[in-house]
This record gives C-alpha cells, structure tokens and sequence, in this order.
C-alpha cells in the first residue's frame, strides 16, 4: 500500500551503558540520505499493549538499515528494549520536518542533550553534505555524566570542535549546556559572526535554550518530544501552544514539527 | 461489493493527512472532523492519555471552521473520490440548522452526519442526544436545510439509546452512527488530576468495542434506518461482529491512530473473511446475530 508503513526487523540491539541503546533495523528500503529529524513511530511491542507507538529520532541510515537511538525508561521503552535480534517490529515513518539551513553569517552550533543526540548529530552531517565547512560548526554534548555521553566515537568522526558538559563533572564542562552555548555565542560575536543553533533534549534543557533565546535574539531550532498518539496528523493528540503574533496558536508536533523555532513555542 | 468500511470523524483529519498512506476511494465513505460554524482551537495539552486497551481524549472539537472547511479542505476530499460525509456540530439547534445548510449544500458532499453528542466541550452537546424529543428536533432541523441525507451520530452517555434513536429516526434521519466514546476519567495519582486538561475525557479503541456491540445491536432493533458501526474496530472480525449485531457500515476509529492504512487494509481483507464465513456480501451478514 503505502512505503511509509512497512515490516522491519531487528538487526542488533547495542547497549551503550546507562541504560542507553542502539536499535539497528533491516527496512525494506533505503533511507539513506534522510533528512535530520525525521523519526519514525514504532510499534514496541507485537500488542495488544501497548495501544499506540512509539517516536523515535532516526540517528543513521546505511544501506537496507537504520538506527535509532533510546533509553530504557518508560513502559515502552522496556518493551522495545526485550525485542531481540530477528524479531518483526511494523514501523511508519519517515515522519516529521527537519531543521533548517544556516545563513553565511552564522556559525552552526550543534545542541545535545543525552538522548537527544540523533537529530542533532544527523544534522551535521546533513551540512557537511551540503558543503557547509567544519569550521563553521560547533557540537555541543551534555548528559547527566560522562556514562550517558553515548557515541562520542561518532561524534568524533564528524571532524567538528565538540565540547561536552555533564552535570556531575565527570566528562567535560561541568555544568548546563546551555552555558557552553552562551560561550559560543560570544565567540561567534568576538568574530562578527552569528549562532544559530540547532537543539533536542530534555524538555528544561530545551526551555533553557529558549530563555537564552529570548534574553539574546539568538536564533535557535529546538526538536521536541511529546506524546504522540498517531505521528501521522489526525488525533491531534501531540500540539504545541506555539505564539503566532499576538495569539497563540496549537501546532502538532508530528506534522509542524518535531522541530520549530526556538521563539515560538510557549513553556508552561 | 459495496465497502462497509468508513473512517470515523475526528480520527482521520480532514483527508490529506491519511492521503499520503492509501487513495481515499479505498474507503467506504470519509468522516470529517466535527465542523463547527466558527473555527475552533480545541482544548490546551494534555488532550490524551494512552490507558490500557484504549485512550482517553478530549481535544475539544478544535476545527477549521465551515468556511475554510469549505474552501480548503473539501476541494482535495472532493477530488478524491471517496464518498464525503461531512461531520458537523452547533451549539444550539439552530446552529446544527446553519451548519446543514452551510455544507449540506455543497457539491462533492454525500452525507451529513450530526454530532449529536460530544462529550468533550463546555457547552456540553450530549443533550442533542440525551433526549429523544431533542434528536429528532435537531435532526429536523437539519434534515430541512440540508440536500443530502442526514447521519445523527448518537452518545452511549444515556440510558436507553433505543429511544434516542427513535427520536433521531423520527426527525428524518438517513441513518444512525452508533457510538461516540464513552465518557471516562483517567487520574494521575502523584498530582491528584485529571491526566487531561479537560477533565473528563472521550473513551475509545478495543476496550469498548463490547459496549458498541450492544449498543449497535439495541438501536438496531429500535429502528428502521440503517445503523454505522463504531467502537473499536481492528480486525476483520471485528467488521463482520458488527454486521452481525445489525450495522450495515462500519467506522474505523482510533486504530487509525496505531496504523494509518488500517481501513484501507480491512476493506482488502473483508472479502476473503466473509467468504470463509460463507458470505457473498457485506450485506448478507447485517442483523444475523442469533439470540
């Protein structure tokens, strides 16, 4: 019927450590080349529970597979994590918008929390695809300590400047990320150039983003997390309250986002 | 054969969301979302919870609105070739009335079907369908203004459904939509709240699917119209359950939400089914529950 609703199987599930994993999916076709921020919505479990699926980020594409990135928290992250090599998983997807590009005056900075790292990591890559020089990105990573800054391999292979923070210390900058950002965007200025950055993570980190946002005029796109029923538009289950003028309007996050603009999206 | 199987209103958008999965003339008939005379902006998040065997929801009619329902959404349903019902809501019989006229004129619209029964709004709307003498007053004033027929959308939220029905029947309707969700609450115990914002919320998916057997099978009985099954479709058997208990179509509800084709997929699948049930039709299956 559809290729965008498709039988996966489960190819290997890698534990990172932390309770962090990489799931690693033959699909029937290829995907490679995708766009940053695309996720797909994956059934967990074969059911009847849970009732709905699960969004998850898509981290890498080669060939005939995929990888997505999750930590093992809630009931279907627990779920997802028993399904073993071989297994069936029915996926939709690929769902979602992505980021958008830099302007020539501006130094892409690259925002990671935890496991939020696979929009943002596809997302320099993405650039440098588009020719986009490595100079002119910056990739900053924080976790809760120096166990949850998962794939630091890869990170390193991008060839970009990456700084880390964690919040015990314990790898990198101790403290919020967000502080590293603010420290870039003093950089940047000291060269007449702009930050505009490019951000997922938990939900304080995001707010936190937004505030600096708010306080600077920095330009900012932030990828989102929210419980997402359908993914493909129709429960309207997952909107945003996002300003548009003077009014606030809902937007969904599996249709107008997941990504959107830094200084649109209203914090309770 | 004729497809029985249809998308129910406020589980499939507007068409264009479920367009990119499958051809919309693959349905039996699309329902729209409610359409309110002014648009809607629905209620502030959370509007849903995930429950065992089901979800809770209250997103608060949020819509477009008739004229730019008219004007950028119907193009695409009608160019689709799917039979288009057309869902509308008022907050008052008159506005039931304007809604009729305001689309049950429109060319490209097949049906209307009356949400006689939101759960989910302020202003209520289940007392469209709470009383007979209300339903067949407002499926009347619809049914006046309206050139196509009529579909009246009943609550389970009421105690005895038949007599709603004979209310609706009465009033000139063309056929009876059995159910909308039931009215539940879902508490998040650390808070003490609703884990909606609402409140209350609509209940739905395979945990009701028993209840809209029953209430299928009770309005059934009560009228003459034809009755559209709803209430936690997934299956083929599921489809041919509902024939039995006395529908003549059926629409797919929240196991849209889990897969988007699932509708698509069921009119493929129904065929085979009835025939291993000895069947020919869809038709041949409606009402022949034995009890």
């Amino acid at each position: 019927m559809s290729d965008l609703v498709f039988d996966a199987r489960v190819a290997a599930q890698e534990d990172l450590g932390s309770d962090i994993r990489l799931l690693r999916l033959s699909v029937p076709r290829s995907l490679e080349g995708f766009r940053a921020g695309l996720f797909l919505h994956i059934q967990v479990d074969p059911g009847p529970l849970p009732l709905f699926r699960r969004a998850y980020s898509i981290l890498a594409a080669h060939g005939k597979e995929v990888e997505v990135l999750y930590k093992v928290s809630g009931a279907g992250t627990k779920l997802l994590a028993r399904r073993a090599p071989g297994e069936s998983i029915s996926v939709v997807g690929p769902l979602g918008n992505s980021f958008t590009s830099p302007a020539k005056d501006e130094v892409a900075v690259m925002v990671a929390g935890g496991v939020g790292l696979p929009p943002v990591l596809r997302w320099s890559e993405n650039l440098f695809e588009a020719g986009w020089a490595a100079n002119r990105q910056v990739m900053l990573y924080g976790a809760r300590d120096s166990g949850e800054l998962v794939l630091r391999d890869r990170i390193a292979k991008l060839g970009v400047r990456t700084e880390y923070a964690t919040d015990d210390g314990s790898f990198g900058h101790r403290g919020r990320i967000t502080e590293l950002l603010a420290r870039e965007h003093e950089k940047a200025g000291a060269q007449g150039l702009k930050v505009r950055y490019y951000a997922c993570g938990p939900a304080a980190m995001l707010a936190s983003c937004a505030e600096f946002s708010k306080n600077t005029g920095v330009q900012g796109e932030l990828a989102l997390e929210t419980a997402m029923p359908c993914g493909t538009g129709v429960c309207l289950g997952c909107i945003v309250p996002c300003h548009q003028g003077d009014q606030i309007r809902y937007k969904r996050t599996c249709m107008e986002g997941p990504i959107f603009d830094a200084g649109e999206v209203v914090w309770p | 054969m004729t497809n029985p199987i249809w998308v129910a209103s406020g589980t499939a958008g507007y068409g264009e969301e479920l367009a990119k999965f499958f051809p919309l003339s693959k349905l039996g008939a699309f329902v729209t979302k409610t359409i309110t005379p002014e648009p809607r902006p629905g209620h502030p998040p959370p509007r849903t919870a995930e429950l065992p065997m089901g979800m809770l929801n209250a997103i608060g009619l949020a819509n477009v609105g008739t004229e730019a329902f008219i004007r950028d959404k119907l193009p695409l349903l009608k160019a689709s070739g799917t039979t288009v019902v057309v869902n509308v809501a008022g907050r008052r019989i008159d506005e039931f009335a304007a809604q009729a006229e305001a689309i049950g004129n429109c060319e490209g619209v097949h049906f209307l079907e009356l949400n006689l029964s939101c759960p989910n709004v302020k202003e209520g709307g289940t007392e469209f369908s709470a009383d007979p003498h209300m339903a067949e007053k407002t499926v009347r004033a619809a049914v006046d203004k309206s050139r196509v027929p009529v579909i009246a959308k009943l609550s389970p939220n009421v105690a005895d459904i038949g007599s709603i029905a004979r209310g609706a029947e009465a009033g000139g309707a063309a056929a009876l939509s059995v159910m909308n969700t039931l009215v539940g609450l879902a508490i998040d115990v650390w808070r003490r709240t609703p884990r909606i914002t609402f409140g209350t919320g609509g209940y739905s998916g395979p945990a009701v699917k028993p209840v809209a057997l029953a209430m299928v099978h009770k309005t059934y009985r009560a009228v003459k119209i034809p009755v559209i099954g709803i209430g936690g479709i997934a299956t083929a058997m599921d489809v041919a359950e509902f024939l039995m208990a006395g529908a003549t179509c059926v629409q797919v509800g929240t196991q849209t939400f889990v897969t988007p084709t699932t509708a698509a997929t069921l009119a493929d699948q129904l065929g085979p089914f009835l025939e291993k049930l000895g069947a020919r039709s869809s038709q041949e299956l409606v009402g022949t529950l034995k009890i």
